[in-house]
């Protein structure tokens, strides 16, 4: 019986740790390409959005915390927007930095700015729900401190509102910072990974999560939804969550684009990753039982597909593992069969379906960023490197969210924003 | 497009980067190339064999099937297709669904009383704080929130050079 086990284990492991990733790769390919052709081909350019009869006004938050450095850069640009009626309101919560004198003398200097200040550090969630209870309008568009939103984000925002199901709405984010590989990197990998995901996401009607860095709402849906919860690591997550299950759709705009700042050191984007991997399980685990009860049925295809992902990352730990000892020769003969470390067929094809992947986004992604296929040479080290460092944050970050006390509040972190 | 005299889209690549470190990211990621290539490089063989004996190039020995490789991968590209099907359906739905959402009419905006109520404030006082360019925020443990205009003189005067906003008083429950 046991010998059966090990058998199946042995065959089933190989099997899962090529066959997620490639029919996921495909799955995400079409959906993109669906997209493209559903939505995206007929979109007006992005320089000139059509017109609509009224443009509902909208207010912008920017919560910050430590921002002294980058807020005027980020406040003076959203406040530039190409759009009629809207305000910006900065949320300083409680920055120990100068933020908060920046902030009073832009007010002098914007007239749509508003500064809201927290007496106390409360956390990014608390910031944006007192960012929006401040706010006058009815659609919430958050950016961070230090992300340059596009002029005509607001315009294209506004017109996916323009459906009265939409509570939600999830930007592009592009990255500014790319003077090392890990930047150049990151830029292949918004295009080809998140956005294509995103589009994928878009086609089959659900949404895994906005980016909390350009994302939009309904006041009217956040309200329903129970707005943004403080003890929440990544709060994006959790909000995008909360919005769909209360029976909103949250879609994906590429044309809401923000121009953001990434980590450039691999400490900075192993904490960055470890936190978004922390996030995605404190969902799994906070959504399991709605999940179980049914209350969420048309969610759980992104639910299992994030369970498989976090499976995955343990088999291929293992893996990994045995491929390592059977290269030194210490794996036991049992434990051998299929795993190696320098990539056979199954590796190849995998690199290979990537490449396609990554071709094929940055195809789609021309639209909103000329000389995309330039960073198609930085590209092969996503397998390598990327993979593994998902992997290995994934693993780490599950015990971390399972074991963290359930009601603690999340704090801000301050991120490596590249070299400048 | 340029945004507030600035070149746009605002990217940042550092200028004081040494050309050797430059060299040496372009350097390895070429050899990373070459790697990939060279594990290829039995598929390769594989696919383009019969173009190279064309060329003139001798009988070439492979040990690989493709046959085989077709038949280990094609389970996976059928749960791929499968897959790619359901969300072709899903994507015709979803599709439908936008076509009939832009004839959704637009939900009640949520009103200033309903999220007075929410924080502990009463209506007029969150309505008075939002005309303010600066305030200040007071949350209690259980969320309820205290406003306050802006306590120092600097503040004060600078939240009088808003147009159309003065200063308010004591604001909040």
């Amino acid at each position: 019986m046991a010998d059966g086990v090990t058998g199946f284990l042995l065959l089933a492991i190989p099997f899962f740790c090529f066959g997620y990733p490639f029919v996921m790769s495909w799955y995400w390919i079409v959906g993109a390409v669906l997209y493209h052709l559903g939505h995206e081909r007929a979109m007006a350019p992005h320089d000139h959005p059509e017109p609509l009869s009224h443009w509902p006004p909208i207010s912008i938050l920017v919560p910050c915390y430590n921002e002294g450095e980058n807020a005027e850069e980020t406040l003076s640009t959203a406040a530039a927007a190409d759009y009629p009626d809207f305000e910006v309101i900065a949320i300083n919560d409680g920055s120990r930095d100068n933020t908060g004198e920046v902030l009073n003398r832009l007010t002098a200097q914007i007239p749509r700015l508003r500064v809201v200040h927290l007496a106390q550090n409360q956390g990014k969630a608390t910031a944006l729900n007192t960012g929006a209870l401040l706010a006058k309008h009815e659609l919430l568009i958050c950016i961070d401190g230090d992300a340059l939103l596009d002029p005509l984000a607001l315009r294209w925002i506004a017109h996916t509102f323009q459906r009265g199901s939409v509570g939600g709405l999830a930007g592009n984010p592009r990255i500014r910072n790319r003077t090392s590989v890990l930047g150049r990197l990151q830029v292949g990998e918004f295009s080809s990974i998140i956005g294509l995901i995103r589009r994928a996401q878009t086609t089959y009607g659900r949404l895994f999560t906005v980016s909390g860095v350009i994302c939009a709402f309904r006041k009217r849906a956040l309200e329903e939804a129970g707005w943004w919860s403080p003890r929440t690591i990544t709060d994006d997550i959790d909000v995008t969550w909360r919005v769909q299950v209360a029976g909103w759709r949250v879609v994906y705009e590429p044309n809401a684009i923000v121009w953001i700042l990434m980590p450039e050191t691999l400490r900075g984007l192993w904490k960055q990753r470890l936190r978004w991997a922390e996030g995605g399980a404190q969902m799994m685990t906070d959504f399991f039982w709605p999940m179980l009860t049914g209350r969420a049925v048309s969610l759980l295809p992104i639910y299992v597909n994030f369970v498989l992902s976090v499976i995955w990352s343990y088999v291929m730990l293992y893996s990994l593992a045995v491929g390592l000892l059977l290269t030194v020769g210490l794996a036991p003969p049992t434990l051998a069969a299929g795993f190696y470390l320098v990539p056979q067929w199954w590796g190849l094809t995998l690199t290979l379906t990537y490449l396609a992947q990554a071709l094929v986004s940055h195809l789609l992604e021309r639209r909103y960023e000329r000389h995309m296929l330039r960073g198609l040479f930085w590209i092969i080290w996503y397998p390598l490197a990327y993979w593994m460092l998902s992997t290995a944050t994934t693993v780490a970050a599950l015990p971390r969210a399972v074991l963290r006390p359930r009601q603690e509040r999340t704090t801000w972190v301050s991120p490596d924003r590249g070299l400048r | 497009m340029s945004h507030l005299d600035r070149p746009w889209p605002p990217l940042i690549v550092a200028a004081h980067l040494p050309p050797l470190v430059r060299l040496r990211d372009a350097a390895l990621t070429l050899l990373m190339w070459i790697g990939f290539a060279i594990l290829l490089e039995k598929e390769f063989i594989h696919f383009f064999r019969k173009d190279l004996e064309s060329f003139g190039l001798g009988a070439i020995y492979s040990d690989g099937s493709w046959a085989e490789f077709v038949d280990q991968l094609l389970p996976f590209v059928l749960i791929a297709m499968v897959l790619a099907l359901l969300l072709g359906f899903a994507g015709l739905a979803s599709l439908r669904r936008y076509r009939r959402s832009l004839r959704v009419p637009q939900p009640p905006r949520l009103e200033a009383a309903q999220q007075a109520r929410r924080a502990g404030l009463d209506e007029a006082a969150l309505v008075a704080a939002r005309e303010l360019p600066i305030v200040i925020v007071h949350i209690a443990k259980d969320g309820r929130c205290r406003i306050e205009p802006p306590q120092t003189a600097t503040e004060r005067a600078q939240a009088r050079t808003g147009a159309t906003r003065g200063d308010g008083p004591l604001l909040g429950a």
